[in-house]
């Protein structure tokens, strides 16, 4: 008895701690003295830190926030402006950098004028290739895979490989597409570096300068758990009239796997397209509501590249995505994000249906689900739009469509994962589509209500 | 930045991969005999954090894990080779008295 009122006295200590060192680290301090014996030893040394916090309150918070990237350490640099190089049929553009303590990213936007497209296609998976290359799917049908070699030069030290390249978006028939790639990190003393780029016998070079993010952010800790699910909010900055909150998400049973959160903004697309109509938000979104409750939408969301899993059917990592919601009013001090549903991923199961035998009711792993009807996709001429309506009662994880679709004509292309929300509630999804139009749905995409509502401070 | 003692401690823990904080304490206890209170411990976390040295990783907002960087292997390697070399020095010097 006289042990826990100790224990519970120290905790109380705790709370001197200044509020954003309580945000970032009180959780975890609680956990720490529920684990340790209360002795003077240690009443000291918590008094101690506790001063030390008071007298260096902004090391508890240090955090930028670099645009298009997501919050990054103290110290990062970003680029001084968007550099752009062009010739050789193809415009190759750094729209931004996090050059961090650890690695270099760099988001690229790559647009090809020739005829015969350049594009690398996010579908098939950039794979290292030797000599420190990357291979990459050809955006033409039938056509060769690529492989894409990086380099970033660094003034008076050595050209540094890349470590991985990833896709973010693409549009093939205009040639666009936009990607990640990371290198090794940079001298501290560095604010100059060159992208060597080279596909096909081709090189590109843009020149970058540096300079350090002037966004600052804070780490927060709230967390909101409902219907099996844990929400939390681990950092938030502003920057105009915009805030960016950084979330993470994981099952309770840590294998589950999560899809979609709540309905996303409008993808990455090249400036020369007009968004489809279907890709207009909807109300389902994540939402920001300040304290004189203005509703704010979420403009932009980018997504963090953790390290896949080691298997699908194992434990998983928790999802991280960074939010930006604008317009939020300059004065207003804190602020709740609602979460309005996740989709939860099941990989398993598989149907083959006839699209021309539409409208008809197919069965996957014991749920019901209807496909309404097919029209002519936005993406090309050889996908078609399927419009689907799940059939199934259950409430608590309703199934809301499967998770994927492919021809069952190999060559007609692989899996397709797009899917979209019509207006009167059903889904849609598109691939392309051989002759025989029959296609093949695989897994279930699971749908867990919510709202997970987390009350997060602006100042 | 000068890497203090319980900052090269808690680096030295963390090179054998991620951990929270509390098993950060018991791994620095267990190797230097140096028990690390609440106070010190998180002290030194935010210090390393701030300085890109180490970086948390998503989880348990009670039982956060973290990892050592790029940055942080480099401080660290820089600090043990200075004090090997204070090292050898010492011996050497008390070996010739």
């Amino acid at each position: 008895m006289a042990a826990r009122s100790a224990g519970a006295a120290v905790k109380r200590l705790a709370r001197l701690y200044p509020r954003r060192w309580r945000d970032r680290y009180g959780a975890e301090i609680d956990a720490f003295l529920e684990r340790r014996k209360v002795t003077p030893g240690a009443v000291l040394d918590l008094l101690r830190g506790i001063i030390d916090a008071h007298l260096h309150p902004a090391l508890a918070s240090e955090l930028v926030f670099v645009p298009e990237i997501g919050f990054r350490p103290s110290g990062t640099r970003t680029l001084l402006e968007t550099a752009r190089t062009h010739h050789d049929d193809a415009t190759v553009t750094i729209r931004s950098v996090a050059a961090g303590p650890d690695q270099t990213e760099l988001v690229i936007e790559w647009e090809s004028h020739a005829e015969a497209n350049i594009v690398c296609a996010p579908a098939a998976p950039a794979l290292p290739a030797a000599p420190k290359g990357f291979l990459v799917a050809s955006a033409t049908p039938g056509g060769a895979d690529e492989v894409v070699f990086a380099k970033l030069h660094v003034p008076k030290g050595e050209a540094m490989d890349a470590i991985s390249f990833g896709p973010r978006a693409f549009m093939t028939r205009h040639g666009w597409s936009t990607h990640t790639i990371a290198f090794p990190p940079l001298p501290q003393s560095a604010d100059r570096a060159e992208l060597h780029l080279g596909v096909d016998g081709k090189a590109w070079r843009v020149p970058v300068a540096l300079m350090r993010t002037h966004v600052v952010a804070t780490h927060i800790s709230v967390e909101s758990r409902r219907s099996g699910m844990i929400v939390r909010a681990t950092a938030v900055g502003r920057s105009g009239d915009e805030v960016m909150v950084g979330l993470e998400l994981q099952g309770e049973d840590p294998r589950t796997l999560i899809g979609a959160i709540g309905t996303e903004p409008p993808p990455l697309i090249p400036p020369m397209v007009k968004p489809p109509r279907n890709w207009e938000p909807t109300a389902d979104g994540i939402v920001l509501t300040d304290d004189r409750r203005n509703r704010a939408r979420e403009r932009r969301r980018l997504r963090h590249a953790d390290a896949p899993p080691a298997a699908l059917s194992g434990p998983q990592l928790p999802r991280r995505l960074t939010c930006v919601f604008g317009p939020v009013r300059h004065d207003a001090t804190s602020a709740s994000v609602s979460i309005p549903w996740i989709e939860i991923s099941e990989v398993h199961g598989s149907v083959d249906v006839d699209l021309t035998a539409a409208p008809v009711i197919a069965e996957l792993s014991g749920r019901r689900f209807e496909i309404v009807r097919t029209e002519q996709s936005a993406f090309g001429p050889e996908r078609r739009k399927v419009v689907l309506r799940s059939l199934d009662a259950d409430a608590a994880r309703r199934f809301v469509r499967p998770l994927s679709v492919r021809s069952k004509v190999p060559t007609a292309g692989g899996y397709s994962y797009s899917w979209g929300k019509e207006r009167d509630g059903s889904s849609w999804m598109e691939t392309a589509v051989g002759d025989p139009p029959v296609v093949t749905f695989n897994g279930a995409a699971l749908e867990v209500r919510g709202p997970w509502e987390l009350r997060i401070p602006l100042d | 930045m000068r890497l203090s003692d319980e900052g090269q401690l808690i680096l030295t823990s963390l090179v054998s991969g991620p951990k929270h904080g509390y098993a950060i304490a018991q791994d620095v206890e267990s190797f230097s005999g140096r028990r690390l209170g609440p106070g010190t411990l998180y002290g030194a976390i935010a210090r390393l954090e701030a300085s890109g040295h180490i970086e948390a990783l998503p989880g348990d907002a009670r039982r956060r894990p973290y990892r050592i960087t790029g940055r942080g292997r480099t401080v660290l390697g820089a600090a043990v080779a200075k004090s090997q070399r204070m090292a050898t020095v010492a011996r050497r010097r008390l070996a010739v008295r």
